[in-house]
C-alpha cells in the first residue's frame, strides 16, 4: 500500500469525514459526492457506513463518512469505528467538519484528530447561519493558529465547496503533522511515555505522542495495545487544557457575540417540548407519520400486487409445465411481489423520518416521551418504531435506524415483532367473528392489549438477559431547528430504501421460493411438505388442542401472517356448505382453543420479511434465531395459559 | 451551594464542580464541554419530569436523571426546600399565575427578602414582609432563593 510510483496519473485519494453529530457532516458529504454513494453497515455492527466518490479536477477521491462523534475516545461504538478507521485505514486526509455557530466543541474533536495524525483539514460549516447570528470567523487567523488549512463552507448555499475540494486534493499531497502543547507537567510525562513506547517495536505504526496522551487519559485500548497501565489519571487536566487552548484560539479568530434576544429555535422549542402542547404535538405528528406510512402506501401496495398478479397470469399462460409455471408465478413473481409490496411503505416511511430528522424534531420527540419508554428500558426514539409496528413490523424494525444507542436499538428490534401488525388483523377478524359473534370486538381489543403487555415485559426481560444492570448512556443533543432540504431527504430516503431492497429483498425472495417448494411438493395443498410438517408437529400441539389444519396454516403463516386466513379457509371453508365462513371449525374446536389460537398467531415466530430485516439490521443470525425461538416459547406459554384458564371458565 | 445537576430548577444556572461518573461516561461528557468551571443551565424538564435539557457551551444536551444526578454543580441559587435557617432573596418562582398569586398573598415575590425560620419535616416555616407562613416541600421546591 505504501509503495508509491512516480507515475503521472493521480493516485487514488481517500478522505475520511469526521465531525460532531448535527453539524451538517452528511450535507457536506452529499455535496462532495453527489449521488455517487453507497450505504452499507460497518462490518459486524449495525452502524451505517456511507461511502462515496468525489470527482474533481481529474482526481477521483474516495470519501468515507465516519459516524458523528464528540471525541475520539473509544467510549461508544461510533467513536471506536471512527478512531479505528483513522488508525487502520490511514485515509490520506481527515476532513473535520465544524459548526460555525458552535466552534468550541467542534475544535475539541479537531484537537483529538490532530493528536492522532497529520493532514487534517477543517471545514467550518453553516457559516451563513453564523453570520446571521452575528459571528465573524477569520479563517486565516484560525488556519494560522491551528496550523492546518481551514475552509468556511455552507452546504446550504454552496459557499466554499469548490475551495474545499481544491484544499482536500492539495492536502492529500502534503504530509504535515501539527502539535499543540499541554502543561509542562503533562508534557514531561508525555516525553517519558513516548520514550518507553519507542522501545516497543510492535507499536512503531502508531503515533507515539498520541498513544502517550491516551495512556495519560487511561484509555482502555491504549493500555491494551501498549501493555502499560499508569496509576494516575490526567484525563480531566488534558480535557481542560484542550478547552483552554481552544478558548485562546477562538478569542483571536472569532469576532462578535451571539445576538441576545428572540431566538426562533428556542421559541419553537418552547411549544414543541411544552408540558401539554408538546405531548399533543408529539401525538399528532406520530399519527401523521403512521397514516402517511400505511394509509397512503396502502393503495400503492395494492396496485403493485394487482400488477404482479396480472403479470403472473400472463407469464403463467406462456408456460406449459405445471410445476415450472407454479415456480415462476407463485415462487418467483410471488416472491418479488412480497418484496415490492413493502416498497411504498418503506420509502414513504423514510421520507417522513427524513423530514423529522432533517428538521431536528426527532430528538425532541424522543425527549418528550423518553421517561415512559425508559421505564421499560427503551429509548424515547423507540416509541416511533413500536408505533409503526402496528402497521408493519418490517417498517418498525427499519425505523430503528434512528435510535442512536446500540443497546436500546437492539432491544427495540427484538421486541417489535410482538406489536400486532395489520397483517394479523384479518386473522383476528375471521376467527373472532366466527367464534365470538358480538363479542369479537372485545376479543380483538384483548389481543392488542396483550400485544403491548408482552412487548413491555419482553423489553424488560431481554434487557435483563443481555445487558445486566448496565446504566443508561443517553447523552443526546437537541440540534437547532433547520429547514429540511429536499435533496438531502431524497438521498436519505433513496439510500435507506435501496438498502432494504438489496439486502432484505434477497432474503425475502429466497425464503419465498423455499416456502413455495414446501407447499408445492410432493403434491400441492394437503399432500405438501408443509402439510406433512403440520401433521408431524401435531403431538407438540396436543396440549393446545390445535388440529393439523390449524398447525399447517401456522406454518404457512411464517411466510406472511395474512396467509393464515387463506389457508384456514382452504382447509375448513371447502368442507363447509356456506362458502368461506369457518362454521365447520366451530364444530371441531371450542372457543377457548380458538382464543388460544389467536394468541398464538399474535405472538409466534415473526413473518419471513421481519426475520429478514432482523438479520439485516442486527447483522447476525444469532438474533434471528433468538427472535424466532423466544417468540415461539412465549406464544406457546401464553396460548396454553389462555386455553387452560378459558377451559375453567 | 453544591447540588446535583438533576435537582436544579428550570431556568437555573450553575458552574460544574465535579463529575462523579464512570470514566467512559465522563469522557463522553468532556467532549461535550462538561468540565469543571463550565457554566451550565437547566433549560427544560421533559413533560414527564425526566430527562432534562441542559445548555452548555451554547448547545442543548439531554441527560436522564441517572446521569445528571452524578454531576455536581455550584449554584448561588437553590430551591427553598434545601436551605437551612437564615435570610435569603427570592430569585425565581417556578410556577404559573395561580401559584404566584397565592405566594403574593403571603408576601413572597421575586426579588424580596425571605427568612427561613424552621426547616424540619414536611413543612417549611418562612417569613416574608413580616408575614409568617408555612410552605409544603413541593411548593418550596419551586421557589428559588440565593444567599446574600
Amino acid at each position: 500500500m505504501e509503495n508509491q510510483t512516480d507515475a503521472i496519473e493521480s493516485k487514488k485519494i481517500k478522505i475520511a469525514l469526521l465531525g460532531n453529530p448535527n453539524v451538517g457532516k452528511t450535507s457536506i458529504f452529499n455535496v462532495l459526492t453527489g449521488s455517487r454513494q453507497i450505504v452499507a453497515n460497518w462490518p459486524g455492527v449495525t452502524v451505517e457506513k456511507r461511502t462515496g466518490v468525489m470527482k474533481h479536477a481529474n482526481h477521483t477521491v474516495d470519501v468515507v463518512d465516519l459516524p458523528g462523534t464528540y471525541t475520539l475516545g473509544a467510549t461508544s461504538l461510533d467513536e471506536r469505528i471512527a478512531r479505528d478507521f483513522l488508525i487502520d485505514e490511514r485515509p490520506d486526509v481527515a476532513l473535520v467538519i465544524g459548526d460555525a455557530v458552535n466552534l468550541e466543541r467542534s475544535l475539541y474533536l479537531l484537537l483529538q484528530v490532530l493528536e492522532l495524525r497529520g493532514d487534517v483539514v477543517l471545514a467550518v460549516n453553516a457559516v451563513d447561519e453564523a453570520r446571521k447570528a452575528g459571528f465573524d470567523i477569520d479563517k486565516h487567523e484560525l488556519s494560522k493558529q491551528l496550523g492546518i488549512p481551514v475552509v468556511l463552507t455552507s452546504a446550504v448555499t454552496g459557499e466554499g465547496i469548490e475551495e474545499l475540494k481544491n484544499t482536500l486534493i492539495k492536502s492529500a499531497k502534503s504530509s504535515s503533522h501539527v502539535h499543540y502543547l499541554f502543561t509542562d507537567e503533562i508534557e514531561a510525562s508525555l516525553r517519558n511515555l513516548s520514550d518507553r513506547i519507542r522501545g516497543n517495536t510492535s507499536l512503531s505504526a502508531f503515533d507515539k505522542r498520541w498513544l502517550s496522551i491516551k495512556l495519560l487519559e487511561r484509555d482502555k485500548e491504549a493500555e491494551k495495545l501498549t501493555g502499560m497501565s499508569l496509576d494516575y489519571d490526567y484525563s480531566i487536566e488534558i480535557a481542560e487544557t484542550r478547552y483552554k487552548y481552544i478558548k485562546r484560539i477562538l478569542s483571536t479568530s472569532v469576532k462578535g457575540k451571539e445576538k441576545i434576544g428572540w431566538n426562533l429555535s428556542e421559541a419553537i422549542d418552547h411549544v414543541m417540548t411544552h408540558r401539554f402542547l408538546g405531548i399533543l404535538i408529539f401525538l399528532a405528528i406520530m399519527y401523521i407519520v403512521f397514516q402517511l406510512t400505511f394509509t397512503i402506501s396502502g393503495p400503492l401496495s395494492t396496485m403493485i400486487e394487482d400488477l404482479l398478479s396480472g403479470l403472473g397470469s400472463v407469464v403463467g399462460s406462456w408456460i406449459g409445465i405445471d410445476w415450472l409455471r407454479s415456480l415462476v408465478v407463485d415462487g418467483v413473481i410471488g416472491g418479488v411481489g412480497a418484496i415490492l409490496v413493502f416498497v411504498p411503505n418503506i420509502f414513504i416511511l423514510f421520507l417522513a423520518l427524513g423530514v423529522l430528522e432533517e428538521t431536528g424534531y426527532l430528538p425532541r420527540a424522543a425527549f418528550v416521551i423518553d421517561k415512559l419508554m425508559y421505564a421499560m428500558k427503551l429509548s424515547g426514539r423507540s416509541f416511533i418504531s413500536l408505533l409503526l409496528g402496528f402497521g408493519c413490523n418490517v417498517s418498525s424494525i427499519m425505523s430503528t435506524r434512528s435510535i442512536s444507542e446500540p443497546k436500546e436499538r437492539l432491544v427495540t428490534i427484538l421486541v417489535s415483532p410482538f406489536i400486532s401488525c395489520s397483517a394479523r388483523l384479518p386473522v383476528y377478524v375471521l376467527i373472532a367473528g366466527t367464534f365470538f359473534g358480538v363479542n369479537a370486538g372485545i376479543v380483538v381489543f384483548f389481543l392488542y392489549l396483550l400485544s403491548i403487555v408482552v412487548t413491555v415485559l419482553s423489553a424488560l426481560l431481554i434487557n435483563k438477559l443481555f445487558f445486566k444492570g448496565e446504566p443508561s448512556t443517553l447523552i443526546m443533543e437537541l440540534p437547532r431547528y433547520r429547514k429540511p432540504r429536499l435533496t438531502s431527504i431524497v438521498l436519505y430516503t433513496w439510500n435507506k430504501g435501496r438498502h432494504f431492497l438489496e439486502k432484505a429483498g434477497t432474503i425475502i425472495l429466497a425464503a419465498s421460493v423455499v416456502i413455495w417448494l414446501l407447499t408445492y411438493f410432493p403434491t400441492e395443498g394437503t399432500g405438501s411438505f408443509a402439510a406433512t410438517i403440520g401433521k408431524a408437529l401435531g403431538p407438540l400441539f396436543v396440549p393446545l388442542g390445535y388440529t393439523w389444519e390449524m398447525i399447517t396454516s401456522l406454518v404457512f403463516g411464517i411466510a406472511a401472517k395474512e396467509v393464515i386466513v387463506s389457508s384456514l379457509t382452504t382447509f375448513f371453508g371447502n368442507l363447509s356448505m356456506s362458502g368461506t365462513s369457518l362454521d365447520i371449525m366451530r364444530t371441531i374446536i371450542s372457543p377457548e382453543i380458538a382464543l388460544s389460537f389467536l394468541v398464538f398467531v399474535l405472538l409466534y415466530v415473526p413473518c419471513m420479511p421481519t426475520l429478514a430485516v432482523i438479520k439485516n439490521e442486527t447483522g447476525s443470525y444469532r438474533f434471528v434465531f433468538f427472535s424466532a425461538f423466544y417468540s415461539l416459547a412465549v406464544a406457546y406459554a401464553v396460548a396454553l395459559i389462555v386455553r387452560v384458564v378459558g377451559g375453567l371458565l | 451551594m453544591v447540588v446535583p445537576l438533576s435537582s436544579m430548577c428550570e431556568g437555573e444556572k450553575g458552574k460544574i464542580r465535579k463529575l462523579e461518573l464512570p470514566p467512559l461516561t465522563r469522557e463522553r461528557l468532556c467532549g461535550l464541554g462538561f468540565v469543571s468551571g463550565e457554566e451550565i443551565q437547566l433549560v427544560k424538564v421533559a413533560p414527564f419530569g425526566d430527562p432534562k435539557v441542559f445548555r452548555i457551551k451554547g448547545t442543548d444536551i439531554t441527560l436522564r436523571d441517572d446521569i445528571s444526578m452524578w454531576i455536581l454543580v455550584e449554584t448561588s441559587s437553590v430551591p427553598l426546600s434545601y436551605v437551612s435557617e437564615g435570610d435569603y432573596w427570592v430569585s425565581l418562582i417556578n410556577g404559573g399565575m395561580g401559584f404566584r398569586q397565592r405566594l403574593r398573598v403571603i408576601g413572597i415575590e421575586e426579588g424580596i427578602k425571605i427568612s427561613v425560620i424552621g426547616n424540619l419535616g414536611k413543612r417549611i416555616e418562612v417569613s416574608a414582609k413580616g408575614i409568617r407562613s408555612t410552605l409544603s416541600r413541593g411548593q418550596a421546591m419551586r421557589i428559588i432563593v440565593r444567599e446574600r
